[in-house]
């Protein structure tokens, strides 16, 4: 069995869903992309991922919100973050946590920051 | 006369059309802040957006036309042979790894470093630009079409350095 963190990368855009992986794939994680919620929610099922990165605006503007309330029902421990374009401000006047994420990482992503909180998580 | 990638956009029928228009320009087109909101007025005209059952297609076109602009944009300082590197490297994550190896067979590390520094700049560049764009869905398009272009240039600085 594969020591390496599982991460789910959810993204209705198949070019972001390539590149983040490439990144995470190249510092040790090991990455499976879904390209809507509703292939997110299969792979999360599936892989058991021990964190989410999710768009939110893919099939409706709040899809991601949608899919992070689905996954917090079934698994309340695994970390999932908001991959936004909404900016700081907008993301400062939402209840993230309430919404069922860890957090927002606002595109384009800091790597060093993602990957940093990445690794901090337990396997 | 003015050339903007509105104009081009509303006379393609097609991204490949507006790709081949915009790059023949190699970079002499406007794109300050007001035309950046007149091709995304022109997209959402032919694209228009809703907030349930979105085109998935017409999103990623409109990523597209950002991306073929943008990268137009940061490569203008670059040689040829560095245009030709980021054309490609920019457009797919896959074919960095190998067009890095290529490029090292011609140019010093310190050159690709180099120029690697002077496209994230110009990205950087763009970036604020964008964010003169008032917030919403023509701004959503532009951030979400140059988070790939960052996305990839972070691969293209970690091939760099391995």
């Amino acid at each position: 069995m594969s020591d390496k963190k599982k991460v789910l990368i959810i993204d209705d855009d198949p070019d972001i869903c390539e590149s983040v992986k490439a990144v995470l794939d190249a510092n040790g994680f090991e990455t499976e992309v879904a390209l809507s919620g509703m292939d997110g929610l299969e792979a999360f099922g599936r892989i058991k991922p021990d964190a989410v990165l999710c768009d939110m605006m893919m099939e409706d503007v709040d899809s991601g919100i949608q899919v992070a309330k689905i996954m917090r029902k079934k698994r309340a421990d695994v970390p999932i973050y908001l991959l936004s374009t909404i900016g700081d401000a907008t993301a400062g006047s939402l209840d993230l946590g309430g919404l069922g994420f860890n957090g927002v990482f606002q595109k384009p992503v800091n790597f060093d920051m993602l990957l940093a909180s990445l690794k901090r998580l337990k396997k | 006369m003015r050339t903007t990638p509105a104009d081009i956009f509303r006379r393609s029928s097609d991204l490949e059309s507006f790709r081949r228009e915009l790059t023949a320009l190699d970079g002499e087109f406007e794109f300050a802040s007001p035309d950046m909101i007149a091709l995304g007025e022109a997209y959402f005209e032919r694209h228009p957006d809703r907030s349930v059952g979105r085109d998935a297609a017409a999103v990623l076109l409109g990523y597209s036309l950002v991306r073929v602009c943008t990268v137009e944009k940061v490569i203008r300082g670059l040689s040829p042979a560095g245009r030709r590197f980021y054309r490609a490297a920019l457009q797919d994550v896959t074919r960095v790894g190998p067009l890095v190896e290529e490029r090292r067979t011609s140019e010093s590390p310190g050159e690709l470093r180099r120029e690697a520094e002077a496209v994230a700049a110009a990205l950087d560049e763009v970036k604020r630009t964008i964010e003169e764009i008032p917030k919403g869905m023509i701004r959503e398009r532009f951030i979400g079409g140059i988070s790939n272009l960052y996305n990839i240039l972070y691969v293209v600085k970690m091939q760099l350095k391995a």
